[in-house]
Parts: structure tokens; sequence; C-alpha cells
């Protein structure tokens, strides 16, 4: 396993457009979704066309998921930044109680339920793919406390205008830092439920692994923690089958006990389910930064 | 057991532990932060053993996110943690 502390300026998820641009959009959610949707087709027009600088490395994924030479602008730029739009507005939409967004998760649950009756503990491994977002709403229903290893990362005013129209009781956020890492140990020590990322490396230990055949760097914390506590690894993807309608898929990654490669399986199974749904859902990717270039 | 031969211990616990070759147990200042700049520089992995030497060597386990916080400032607040613990 290799260390190392380099970080950059990276592509951080945080929403953009800003207090007034949510608003617009929340606002539009409660006449529906499609008016939502119209106006996301000019905003994702100007991202494509005035603000490219904040896309362009999109590009590479997508020669390597779509097999051709990607142009800048492009169509198939337009087209993962509107679908990351879509995903956005289905997640606030989702969120406050709309009934057209429908997920269907049967499968992931009843894996994930399976292995909590173990009572080792269960990492949940996600990716920022399709609604990953949408997903997280159905671990509240196992009725075991759930943490998620993240930031939170949105602006104060931008968080009250969403949660202002949120159904469901926000997860524990444990941050990304070191001292929380005990916490979380004993979490799963007691058979809870972790949720974290896994596909975005900033710093820190990290494995190399062939990802849509290039060589990448991915975060290897969640496997090691899966060692150490001999808890579950799930991963669960969630992508959108069609308009309003998600479905979640999960993997139980978890090698065998005692397995003398332990991270470096669970890391290749993990990418290998991966590309396995991009190559399905190419435009449900939302890594908007040059993914190999670390 | 005396607050310094357990810091003294658990400087020891701590280079076996992340098999800090090299590294002497005077070299490690109990008062430096574990993690970040200026101090141990240690990561997420570096945690996570630390965790796992602290439960089967101390019986040392954690429910609350602010504790683990105190206890991972330091070698000296891990001490302090420990004696809490025996008292």
């Amino acid at each position: 396993m290799k260390k190392n502390t380099y970080s950059k300026k990276m592509w951080t998820g945080r929403m953009r457009g800003g207090y007034w641009g949510n608003y617009i959009f929340l606002r539009l959610l409660k006449i529906g979704l499609l008016p939502a949707y119209a106006l996301l087709l000019f905003v994702a027009l100007y991202y494509v066309l005035f603000r490219i600088n904040l896309l362009k490395s999109s590009r590479v994924y997508l020669e390597k998921i779509l097999k051709r030479k990607i142009s800048v602008p492009s169509l198939p730029i337009f087209k993962l930044a509107l679908n990351f739009g879509v995903s956005m507005l289905d997640r606030a939409a989702f969120f406050g109680a709309s009934k057209s967004v429908r997920i269907d998760s049967k499968a992931s649950d009843t894996l994930i339920r399976r292995a909590l009756k173990e009572k080792r503990g269960v990492i949940i491994l996600t990716a920022h793919v399709g609604g990953w977002q949408i997903a997280s709403a159905s671990l509240a229903s196992f009725g075991i406390p759930v943490s998620v290893i993240g930031e939170e990362n949105e602006d104060e005013k931008i968080k009250r205008l969403i949660s202002g129209n949120d159904k469901f009781t926000p997860p524990n956020i444990i941050p990304n830092s070191p001292e929380s890492f005990f916490y979380a140990y004993s979490a799963l020590k007691r058979g809870h439920l972790l949720a974290m990322h896994a596909d975005r490396f900033i710093s820190g230990r990290f494995l190399n692994a062939n990802f849509l055949a290039s060589e990448a760097r991915f975060p290897t914390f969640a496997y090691a923690l899966a060692r150490k506590t001999g808890a579950r690894i799930i991963q669960v993807l969630c992508v959108r089958k069609s308009l309003f309608n998600y479905e979640t898929s999960a993997f139980d990654i978890t090698p065998k006990s005692g397995c003398r490669d332990f991270e470096s399986e669970a890391l290749r199974a993990y990418v290998g389910n991966m590309e396995f749904t991009l190559e399905r859902y190419p435009y449900q990717w939302y890594n908007f930064f040059d993914f190999w270039a670390q | 057991m005396e607050r310094s031969e357990l810091i003294s211990q658990l400087k020891n616990d701590v280079i076996e532990c992340l098999n800090l070759a090299g590294t002497s147990p005077n070299d490690l200042d109990e008062n430096a932060p574990l993690f970040g700049d200026g101090g141990l520089g240690l990561d997420s992995i570096d945690a996570l053993e630390l965790v796992v030497m602290l439960e089967k060597k101390y019986s040392l386990t954690i429910e609350d996110k602010s504790d683990a916080k105190t206890l991972f400032a330091s070698i000296s607040s891990m001490a302090d943690s420990i004696l809490a613990l025996k008292k």
C-alpha cells in the first residue's frame, strides 16, 4: 500500500449556482420536475459554452468509456453535465417528498439486511455514480445507527434551503479525519452501518487499480477498516434507469477472511463493478476532474 | 502505573505498531499532535493501527466522536484516557 500526502485543488462536489440559483430551481421544483429540467437544459448549455474549464477534464473519462476521441466542448460533455444536473434536481425533488422520483432498492436492501444479521458491522461503499444521494435514503430503514464518512461542504445558506424540504433524518456525518476513524472502528465493532465513497482519492494511502484500461489511484482506508474489524463490504451503486426512476445494485465484495491481498482484492472487485455499471450508463459518473492524472 | 511510565510505554507501543523504524522513544514528543502538520504526521491507516492497539492492549473503546478527538490529540492524552479508564 502506498502512502502519499499529495493533495491538489480538485472538484469538490460542492453545488454551483449559489443561493439564488438553487432557490430558483427549488421554486420550479414546486411546480414539477419537468419545468426544472427545461431550465437545466439552458444552464447545462451555458456551462458547456462559457464555463467549459469546469467540465473539460471530463473529456478524459468520456474518451475512455466511449472509446473514441471527444472534443471540447462537445455533445458528450453536454450530456454528462445535463445528467449531473438532473441527478441534483432529482435528489432535491426526492428529499422534498416528491412522489415523481422513485427508487427501487430491493436488491441492495436484501443484501445489506443479510449482512447486518451477522452483527459484524457493514461498510457500504458507494461512488459518485447516478443517484448515490437518493440511495442513501434507504439506509435509515434498517433500524440501526448509520454513520457516513464525508464532508459537509455545502454553504450554510444552501444547506438550509435544501434541508427545509428534507423529509429524512440526516445521517450522522463523521468528518474525514484520522481522529474520527476511532469512532468509525468502534461503530463497526458494535455492528453498525458505515457508508463512504471509495472512488475519489485525495490524500493518504492509496492503491493503484486498472480502471477503464489505465492505472488510477483509489483510497484504501475502507478496505483496511474492514480487514481490522471483520465488517462486510457491500458496494452499492445507484443509477437512473429511466426518467424519474432509479435502481440500486449491490455487490458483496468482502474478500475471504485471512486473504493475503485483502485490500487489493476488494479494490479489484469494486473497480470491476463500477466499470460494468458505467459501461451501461456512461453518462452517470460525476467526477469532473482528470481522474487518472494524480 | 505512573503517568510518566505509561507515556514511555505508549511511545514504545506507537513505534512498534506503526513500524517506525529508526525512531526511538526519545524522538517522540508526547505533547505533539499525532495527526496533521507540526506533529507526527500520521494518517488514517496509522489511526486504525493505533485504534486496534489501544483496544487490544488497554481495552480502550470509544462511543462518542468528541472522545475520539480528545484521545487522539497526543500521546499524553492517550495516557490520560487510559488512566481515566482504570480509575
